[in-house]
């Protein structure tokens, strides 16, 4: 997939920021990999009370890429309901490498530190297991999770970004905790 | 638990459960059983779902009802108008580290007494300090004392969370009651009085509080101070080990940084005199109106800075900007006051808060305060080398703290030349200088764990020295203090013989400047006793140091030097115990350089002459630490040097010096020195064993030598000799393995101790001794490679390609350290080895293999 080069880039999100949905289709493959990269430096550096926030990812990309120009909330909304998905991915993935490479590490090998208590990998691979089976249910109240959870957006963000009422959000958000509550607990 | 069968059995249950949450938790059953009237199945689906919800994950966040949710794992808040346990939650009093407080009372309690509940939160809590906190409940729980809020209950919650239930206390903390009424100081020494009558009673009792801070003390409107939260109260018990460790290290991350003492930031014992450490900030707070530190992070790094090394200003001088009043009352006594309960380390401040709040009540009576008092008497001690020094990371700040010399000096120099008295300027400088040595003593080489702060204050202390000896005053008596101090830093900086940073070249230019203060009055026979003396002593550290860059010639000759000052000094004061000496370490550095280029008989001869002076001492003075200390050293270079010349000699040797070595360690446990020393013993021991071929011998001795630096490593992360160690003796070991045909085990140590020596190499890549070690450790890994080639695909050559690799690299290393002259005698076979294994695979090897180039 070609990259748009960076005169591109500008024009693209100005067609954006102007209303123009279309082109941030365009710009997604740059999204992605602004993304990447961040969670990957991010995710490096394992310090103790590292807490993980997806959403400060998400909005450290999103200021990348538009240089903190005037856009509309509306449009900001858009492009993270995007980024929301690839956040989920690029975690996850994260979160099954580093499963496998505990069970990896040779004993006698200068381990780095088991961050204790905040090692987030089997908490996300539970939850990304039970958003799919909740997809099968109701495909829409897992788009309001994974839009909350993975790009942090209000309630009427997510209400812009899937097209649905603010008190359907609401109702989502809070009957689908309990639901994966209960899956992720059990 | 059942799972909705389909797509619209889940749209059903989703409105039914919304509504039921909508609905206070009591009321729910109720609703559940009017909406799913008859349906069992659907019923039960809901409760489960709706009990659930009333659980945690790290998707909630419970303050923003709307606001984007954060992946965090924390505890849930406890809601208005739960229960926990007997009582019922009436509102939310505060967050503090570990959990939430709430106002509660007694759901069955007619009198509705109030009581303070604090929730913690269940990520906090491991099963270790849930245990601790269940038998901490008991002892705090028996603590009675009227400033002291007493523990009236506790528990868990149905959710398995802890929680405590205290007396509430209606008040306002220690520092707004003070200001808000603009009470004058002896009236907030009074009210700080009792709360110290409180801390005392509690140490009494075997406790500590551990986090004291203003808003754990409040004042109810009668003016009687409470002290609160013993929650993290902890019994007086020896630590145990890495739980204990581990879990100061939790409760690090909770706890409020600007009151912790550096000993809780450093994950050390916490004792009574951290307790007094927080006193002192409170009463610092409650004096000059504001904290004496300004933490504007919550990185380690950043905390183990400002508090363990930075010193805050006075009390007197932070009210200034306040009032002129108080900053004139503050001055002298209760500056010394504050400053002597806040010292850095524990044993230096108050030795408990009846001292403390004794000194203050001496303040408040107009007698006599220790603080100050103590101060002099330590500065005209000489003795003080069992002293534990703090560090700041401005020594002179400490010095200040002395005498206020540092004002008067920076006063001096900025009213310029003129007014001030040139003598009068004079006498500043020499007591600063002075003052400086003595903050240098020697005591802080033993201190394990200090070495991080005092990477700044040796930046901080050249910077001071060179502004020194700029200055025109700066006559004899002053030059030799500098060149003292230079060397003291050069020491810290990176003498490798004890606990250091490993900054060779700074070391090296810090002891230049030292010798080039001295040489030029030595040299033109105007300088006295003392002065010679150290300069000689500048010559055998800098030679000493010169070794480890590679340079065995310059050490020799510095060595030379030295030694020559220290004989004519001793023969011109045959009876001056310090004289004789110093001459013994003269040889003894001495021996020890010419040993590393392989002059052995000529070592041994420096030797026993080193060993004359020695056991002539040790005659008149059996006991004497130093000397024996000596003597186990120079013991060890006789049974190095006696190797090869006389190996029973040299076993009688090793044997005295391990007796005399364990002999110092059980008097002296705790002294990391003497660890490095049993440690180096061990190894030659092993290299003795090593060299009869009793290799089974040989390794038992370096494993001693690798538990032993292990030890040292331990005991303070940021030296490098306790890491040298390690390698070194894993390499022996893995010498050991091959020596008895075990490849594979060779192997294993070998590439163990790799990953030590790599980055020791990348860190400091002047230490010419860590290079050619590793260079030796990659042919050793070579050498056993091809070694287990060969015995599974016989002579082909096949699957030496490994080997070959090693051979490229460890000859890489050899030939850049033998164009840059760095290769000291003991090198030079495994270099001929490298060179010829290297010529071997180019002519086994195929031309396009990359081992072949």
């Amino acid at each position: 997939m070609a990259q748009p080069t960076e005169p591109d880039l500008t024009a693209l999100l100005k067609e954006w920021s102007e209303g123009d949905r279309k082109a941030l289709d365009q710009l997604m493959p740059f999204v992605y990999e602004e993304l990447r990269k961040l969670a990957a430096s991010y995710l490096r550096e394992e310090r103790p009370n590292h807490t993980l926030q997806p959403t400060a990812l998400v909005n450290e990309a999103y200021l990348r890429l538009t240089g903190q120009k005037k856009v509309t909330w509306q449009n900001r909304a858009h492009f993270f309901g995007i980024a929301a998905q690839m956040m989920r991915r690029i975690l996850v993935d994260h979160a099954r490498k580093r499963q496998a490479a505990k069970r990896d590490a040779s004993a006698w090998k200068v381990a780095t530190t088991e961050v204790d208590g905040s090692d987030n990998a089997p908490e996300l691979l539970a939850l990304d297991r039970a958003l799919e089976e909740l997809e099968q249910l109701d495909p829409q109240q897992a788009r309001v999770v994974e839009l909350r959870f993975f790009a942090g957006l209000t309630v009427e963000e997510t209400a812009e970004v899937a097209g649905i009422s603010p008190r359907t959000v609401k109702r989502d958000w809070r009957t689908a905790k309990a639901w994966l509550a209960r899956e992720i607990g059990a | 638990m059942t799972s909705p069968k389909s797509r619209e059995d889940w749209q059903r249950i989703k409105e039914i459960l919304d509504e039921v949450l909508d609905v206070p938790e009591a009321e729910r059953p109720a609703r559940i059983a009017a909406l799913c009237a008859g349906e069992e199945d659907l019923r039960r689906e809901v409760e489960s779902l709706a009990s659930a919800a009333e659980g945690w994950t790290f998707l909630d966040r419970p303050d923003e009802e709307g606001g984007p949710p954060r992946f965090e794992i924390h505890g849930p808040p406890g809601r208005i108008g739960d229960r926990v346990g007997a009582y019922e939650l009436l509102s939310e009093l505060g967050q503090g580290g570990m959990g939430m407080v709430y106002l509660a009372r007694r759901a069955d309690d007619q009198f509705q007494k109030k009581v303070a509940i604090k929730l913690i939160r269940p990520g906090m809590a491991s099963e270790f300090s849930l245990q601790r906190f269940r038998s901490e409940r008991q002892i705090s729980a028996s603590l009675e004392h009227p400033n002291i809020a007493r523990l009236l209950d506790g528990g868990a919650t149905a959710h398995g969370m802890p929680y405590f239930v205290l007396e509430y206390v209606d008040g306002e903390p220690l520092t707004e009651y003070c200001d808000r009424r603009s009470l004058p100081i002896p009236e907030r020494l009074r009210l700080f009085l009792e709360v110290c009558a409180a801390v005392m009673y509690a140490h009494q009792n075997l406790v500590v509080h551990r986090d004291i801070k203003p808003r754990n003390i409040l004042v109810t409107p009668e003016g009687e101070p409470k002290l609160l939260d013993f929650g993290i109260a902890k019994l007086l018990q020896p630590d145990e080990g890495a739980e204990a460790a581990a879990e100061t290290a939790t409760l690090f991350r909770m706890m409020t940084p600007d009151y912790a003492s550096p000993e809780q930031i450093r994950g050390e014992r916490i004792t009574t005199a951290s307790d007094v450490y927080a006193l002192g900030v409170v009463l610092y707070e409650l004096l000059a109106g504001k904290k004496p530190y300004a933490v504007t992070g919550n990185t380690p790094g950043e905390l183990l800075r400002v508090v363990c090394e930075r010193d805050p200003e006075k009390p007197s001088v932070a009210a200034r900007s306040r009032d002129q009043k108080s900053s004139r009352e503050l001055r002298g006594d209760l500056d010394a006051i504050v400053g002597r309960a806040m010292r850095k380390e524990p044993k230096r401040r108050y030795s408990s808060v009846a001292e403390f709040a004794d000194d203050i009540r001496h303040h408040l009576a107009g007698r006599p305060v220790l603080a100050r008092r103590g101060t002099l008497a330590y500065r005209a001690g000489k003795f003080a080398r069992r002293h534990r020094i703090a560090l700041a990371a401005a020594a002179v700040a400490a010095i200040a703290l002395a005498g206020g010399v540092l004002a008067t000096l920076r006063e001096a120099r900025r009213a310029r030349a003129a007014e001030a008295n040139a003598q009068q300027r004079y006498d500043d400088l020499r007591k600063l200088a002075s003052a400086f040595l003595f903050e240098f003593d020697d005591a802080i080489r033993d201190l394990p764990g200090s070495t991080p702060a005092r990477a700044l204050v040796v930046q901080r202390a050249l910077q001071y020295l060179d502004d020194l000896s700029r200055a025109p005053e700066a006559d004899h008596a002053l030059r030799r203090e500098l060149a003292e101090a230079y060397m003291k830093v050069g020491d810290v900086q990176g003498n490798s013989y004890m606990a250091n940073l490993g900054d060779v070249p700074g070391a090296l230019q810090s002891y230049s400047k030292a010798i080039a203060l001295l040489e030029p009055l030595v040299q033109s026979g105007k300088a006295d006793d003392d002065m010679q003396a150290t300069l000689s002593r500048a010559y055998l550290t800098q030679g000493a140091i010169r070794l480890i860059t590679g340079d065995a010639a310059a050490s020799i000759a510095l060595a030379e030097k030295g030694l020559d000052l220290s004989r004519r000094l001793a023969e011109r004061n045959p009876g001056d115990p310090r004289r004789a000496f110093a001459l013994a370490t003269a040889w003894q550095y001495y021996a020890f350089d010419l040993s590393a280029a392989g002059r052995d008989a000529e070592a041994y001869e420096a030797l026993k002459n080193q060993a004359a002076i020695l056991r002539t001492r040790l005659a008149d003075n059996p006991q004497d630490r130093d000397v024996r200390r000596s003597l186990n050293q120079n013991l060890y270079l006789v049974g190095e040097a006696l190797q090869d010349l006389d190996p029973a000699g040299s076993q009688k040797a090793y044997a005295e010096a391990v007796a005399i070595g364990e002999a110092l360690r059980v008097e002296d446990p705790a002294s990391v020195l003497l660890r490095r020393d049993l440690a180096y013993l061990r190894t030659g021991m092993g290299g003795f064993y090593e060299s009869r071929k009793d290799f089974a011998a040989a390794r038992e001795q370096f494993q001693h030598a690798l538990s032993l630096f292990e030890s040292i490593a331990a005991a303070d992360a940021k030296s490098v000799d306790g890491r040298v160690g390690i390698a070194i003796s894993l390499h022996n070991i893995g010498n050991s393995r091959a020596g008895e045909g075990d490849s594979a085990g060779a192997v294993r140590d070998f590439e163990k101790a790799r990953t030590f020596y790599e980055p020791l190499v990348t860190a400091d890549p002047s230490n010419a001794w860590a290079e050619g070690a590793l260079a030796d450790l990659y042919l050793a890994i070579g050498q056993e490679t091809e070694k287990m080639a060969k015995a599974r695909f016989g002579a082909s050559g096949e699957g030496s390609e490994a080997a070959c690799a090693l051979y490229s690299r460890a000859h890489d290393i050899f030939e850049r350290m033998r164009v840059a002259a760095k290769l000291t005698a003991v090198r030079m076979k495994p270099s001929a080895e490298a060179a010829a294994a290297v010529a071997r695979c180019r002519g086994s090897l195929p031309a396009s293999s990359p081992a072949a180039r």
